[in-house]
């Protein structure tokens, strides 16, 4: 059981004088328990990529294949929940219970009131609060909130979020980092992010993209160990982890990385003393 | 008949006493907000989700008029509908979604939308069109659709459109929440030449690390300010800082981590490479 892409390739407007090739031969591979880090810079083609994972376009060539059916295909509805990097094109409902009890409701959950209720406490919405209210009349972060609830209510096996955490406060970051931690459990997840300061630690594979092919593919290990494929891809890490490669650059032995800034610290003073 | 303030009211954007209520909504997205912005000076504004940052920045350029209390941009009032175009021809502002500002059918024309309703002759248009493209990282897709750019490139090109504008005052809505780490870079190296150029910035993010060389920081609270003062100030005391909501930058907790293990690192030191440099020449 997993979500694969093989060989993926991806062109806006084929055939036309404005196509635009957005993805060049991607391999992916998604299962229960996984965490798949997805960054790139502006335009690289991460949202594209999600779109193909969640079977809303279809691959130029390649495929994509959910549990062994295409991911386009009828019998593959449901089984990937997405959430939109731009939260209010996802809304239609009147309230905002009824968005996020939609998805449930439409697969034939048996609860879908209270797994929408339940989804929106977890992003820190509180149901009695905003249940009611518009979802067109949210705040930013409220709407990014509301957009991941709407997902997690799904109770999908697989869990796709473009930008889940592009702004919302220190609170609402902890809020989808744990949820998205709880939904492992059950669920293969992956997440696009300019943020890898919240998502980095937990990953279980980076995928870096540039210009629609890959740059580095692999685990949070291998990348630490192996960096430059995705700093030159215009990326950055975490800045307590940039901290100990221009360290090590400088010439001290840091070592293995760190990414929690007190195991940082005495990593870098320890390399200051030892130096020769 | 103005009062005696009135001449202190020329020269920047003033909010006195604002509070703003939603129609239906049970208490006040702002409540008795007082503060000014000042040309050649960045103003940051931080707070929680729902804290009330957007409907500040609406009230800048008269999007948004206040339900009591009153906004003023260089002497005139936003409720005056005489000066209204004045004022929006004073204060660009770059939406939160920048879905809600495209206007054009192709990127340059969207770029170009706003200077050429202020009446920008022609061979000028050109020129600010294509500057305000490549400040923003955006050249060569001039003739592309808006709607079909990534969500990245439409954050820039809303940047774009405000910049093309040159206005006396910029209110920016999140502007790098979609952008990496290239596309930050570029966008905050703009804001930077824009103050030293006179322009009056209001920076809205979540993310203290960008605007750690602001001239001034507010968070807001529940719609009223519950912090005034400098970055430094905000961060003088982290701890009342996450109280407010707001995340001490990680490289902050770093220098502070190093200085407890009587590593030397100056207080000035925010980026990753500053921070390196104090451990290594230390
Ligand atoms: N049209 C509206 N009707 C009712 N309530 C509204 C409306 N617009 C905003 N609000 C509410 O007003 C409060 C302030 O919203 P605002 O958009 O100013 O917050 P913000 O600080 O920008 O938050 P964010 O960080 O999430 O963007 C929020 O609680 C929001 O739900
Ligand atoms: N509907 C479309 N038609 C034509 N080109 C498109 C369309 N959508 C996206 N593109 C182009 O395809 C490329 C990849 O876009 P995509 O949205 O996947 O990028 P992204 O990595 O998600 O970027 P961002 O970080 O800005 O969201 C970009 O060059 C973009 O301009
Ligand atoms: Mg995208
Ligand atoms: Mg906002």
């Amino acid at each position: 059981m997993a979500l694969v892409a093989a060989n993926l390739c991806y062109t806006y407007a084929a055939g036309t004088a404005y196509e635009v090739p957005a993805l060049l031969g991607l391999d992916v591979h998604l299962e229960c328990g996984d965490l798949l880090v997805i960054a790139g810079t502006t335009g690289s083609g991460k949202s594209t990529l999600l779109r193909l994972l969640a079977g809303l376009l279809r691959p130029s060539s390649g495929t994509v294949g959910l549990d062994g059916s295409p991911a386009s295909d009828r019998r593959s509805r449901g089984r990937a929940a997405m959430v939109f990097q731009n939260p209010e094109s996802q809304f239609f409902a009147e309230s905002l219970l009824a968005d996020v009890s939609f998805g449930p409701r439409n697969l034939g959950a048996q609860e879908p009131a209270r797994l929408a209720a339940d989804a929106l406490a977890a992003v820190g919405l509180d149901p009695d609060t905003f249940g009611d209210r518009s979802p067109f009349t949210l705040s930013g972060g409220e709407a990014r909130r509301a957009a991941i609830a709407g997902a997690l209510a799904m109770r999908a096996p697989y869990l796709l979020l473009d930008e889940p955490t592009a702004g919302l406060d220190r609170r609402g970051r902890r809020d989808v980092v744990l949820a998205i931690g709880r939904e492992r459990h059950r669920a293969g997840v992956a997440v696009v992010t300019h943020d890898p300061e919240e998502f980095l630690p937990s990953a279980t594979r980076v995928l870096a993209l540039h210009a629609g092919e890959t740059a580095f593919a692999g685990s949070v290990d291998e990348l630490l160990a192996n960096p430059s494929p995705y700093l030159e891809a215009g990326l950055r890490l975490p800045e307590v982890v940039m901290a100990q490669l221009f360290a090590r650059g400088r010439g001290l032995p840091v070592g293995a990385m760190e990414f929690e800034p007190e195991a940082a610290a005495a990593r870098l003073s320890h390399a200051r003393g030892t130096r020769s | 008949m103005r009062g005696p303030s009135s001449s202190e009211e020329c020269g920047l954007i003033e909010l006195h006493e604002v509070s703003v209520t939603y129609p239906g909504a049970e208490r006040p997205a702002l409540d008795h907000v007082t503060l000014s912005i000042v040309p050649g000076r960045t103003l940051a504004l931080l707070g929680p989700n729902g804290s009330g940052k957007s409907t500040l920045a609406r009230l800048c350029n008269a999007l948004l008029l206040p339900t009591s209390g009153r906004v003023v941009v260089d002497g005139m009032s936003t409720v005056d509908e005489a000066t209204l175009w004045q004022i929006r021809a004073r204060v660009g502002f770059v939406q939160q979604n920048p879905e809600n500002q495209i206007v054009g059918t192709v990127v340059e024309e969207d770029v170009a939308f706003g200077p050429e309703n202020l009446g920008v002759p022609a061979h000028e248009l050109r020129s600010r069109v294509d500057d305000a493209l490549g400040a923003v990282g955006l050249t060569g897709l001039e003739r592309r659709e808006p709607h079909l750019l990534s969500e990245g490139q439409k954050q820039r090109l809303a940047i774009a459109g405000a910049l093309a504008l040159r206005p006396a005052y910029l209110v920016l809505d999140e502007p790098t929440a979609m952008l990496d780490g290239e596309g930050r870079s570029d966008v905050l190296a703009a804001l930077r030449r824009l103050r030293a150029h006179g322009v009056g910035i209001v920076h809205i993010t979540h993310h203290l690390e960008d605007v750690i060389d602001a001239d001034a920081v507010a968070v807001l609270d529940e719609g009223t300010v519950a912090f005034s003062g400098t970055p430094a100030e905000l961060l003088a005391d982290p701890q009342a800082a996450e109280t407010l909501g707001v995340e001490v930058p990680a490289i902050v907790v770093l220098a502070e981590a190093l200085r407890e293990h009587g590593v030397p690192v100056p207080r000035d030191a925010f980026t990753a490479e500053s921070v390196a440099e104090a451990v290594w020449r230390s």
